[in-house]
């Protein structure tokens, strides 16, 4: 045979091997299902509870309620605390947040003298409640998962330093001035 | 006769498909690199948050009127009594604290216009606490106030101001006039 015909022969016999197999691949083969749960996420809110409510804390007076906020002078070395309830929930094993305020959301009024007011307010934030914890260095506040919604006690603090008006050229500083804080933004936001 | 002629150019090297796959590259890769950075800082953490009414912090004043007015000008002080060792007094000026503070009030020294003068050198001036304002008698020194005059919010103080010129005076001081002020200073207490 030449090599035309040999070359014949064997394409014809390859194509016949590839046909045989075609169709089937009839290899065994089985299945088993596997019960491997549901995978649920977890939680994050922040929602108020109650109407919060103010007190004079300064150093050198006794602790007292502030029935009207908004009728409060605050001059300098007072001190004020904004006492709010709120409730989180957070769930997620592996879930960390952290809870803050948001000091953009304190707006001083018109006038310099509110913008000077907001600049020497001193504003800090604390929080109580279960798996709330607050490093002891920075300040920060974090808050743990929890099958339950989490109550917590928020106290925004806020004060005008007794050295306030010492500094030359700013005797009468901050004086009549307005900052609102209505619309007081508190925030979680995780971490893990 | 006749000639065939025939040539055969070879392919360039192809650079265009190159360019146009680096090109392509380029761009996924920017893209890729903005939407990561889009979502950069967040990387979808979960975050809530909630509105509470503070209401609003206002700030108070100190302040001090003189006779209900910021700056007094007293009036009728008789210098037709002013003489060497005598003095010419004021009536009742009230000091008031319309802030919203308690106040320390502290005597700044008398600023004359014309300190150089010898008329200004040799005139004592003084604000005293009194609730009647009579002339300090011959042969006796005013003085004013020493101790701050602290006063609640809304309290008022009575002060007289009394010049007196000095018992050496020379003559030449005779018909001079000066004006004067004095300054208080109101610093807010605890």
């Amino acid at each position: 045979m030449n090599k035309l015909v040999k070359g014949a022969v064997a394409t014809a016999a390859g194509v016949a091997l590839l046909m045989g197999g075609a169709g089937t691949f009839a290899l065994w083969n089985t299945s088993a299902s596997v019960s491997a749960g549901a995978v649920a996420s977890g939680t994050l809110t922040i929602a108020t509870n109650g109407a919060g409510t103010w007190k004079d804390i300064s150093a050198d007076r006794t602790a007292t309620a502030i029935p009207t906020i908004s009728s409060w002078k605050i001059v300098p070395g007072d001190k004020l605390e904004f006492t709010q309830n709120i409730n989180v929930v957070a769930t997620g094993n592996n879930l960390l947040a952290n809870l803050s305020y948001d000091p953009a959301t304190i707006v001083a009024a018109t006038g310099q003298a509110s913008l000077d007011l907001k600049s020497k307010l001193v504003v800090t934030i604390t929080a109580t409640g279960t798996g709330v914890t607050t490093n002891a260095t920075t300040g920060v506040i974090t808050v743990a998962p929890s099958a339950a919604t989490i109550p917590v006690a928020v106290k925004v603090t806020v004060e005008l330093p007794s050295t306030v008006g010492d500094a030359v050229g700013e005797s009468s500083i901050a004086q009549n001035g307005s900052v609102s804080l209505a619309t007081l933004s508190l925030k979680l936001n995780q971490t893990r | 006769m006749r000639k065939i002629t025939a040539s055969v150019t070879p392919p360039r090297a192809s650079v265009a498909p190159l360019r146009r796959i680096l090109t392509t590259v380029g761009i996924f890769a920017t893209a890729i690199v903005l939407a990561t950075s889009a979502a950069g800082g967040t990387y979808a953490v979960w975050n809530s948050r909630t509105i509470v009414n503070a209401s609003s912090i206002t700030s108070g004043s100190t302040a001090l009127t003189i006779n209900d007015v910021s700056s007094y000008a007293v009036p009728g002080m008789d210098n037709s009594k002013l003489l060497p060792g005598r003095s010419s007094v004021s009536g009742v000026i009230t000091l008031k604290n319309t802030g919203y503070t308690p106040i320390s009030i502290t005597l700044a020294p008398v600023v004359f216009s014309d300190p150089s003068s010898l008329l200004a050198a040799n005139l004592t001036v003084v604000l005293r606490q009194a609730t009647t304002c009579e002339v300090t008698p011959f042969g006796t020194t005013p003085s004013s106030f020493v101790a701050p005059i602290v006063l609640a919010k809304g309290q008022t103080a009575t002060v007289c101001l009394e010049a007196r010129l000095g018992v050496n005076a020379p003559a030449s001081v005779q018909a001079a006039s000066t004006s004067f002020s004095v300054p208080l200073n109101a610093r807010q207490v605890r």
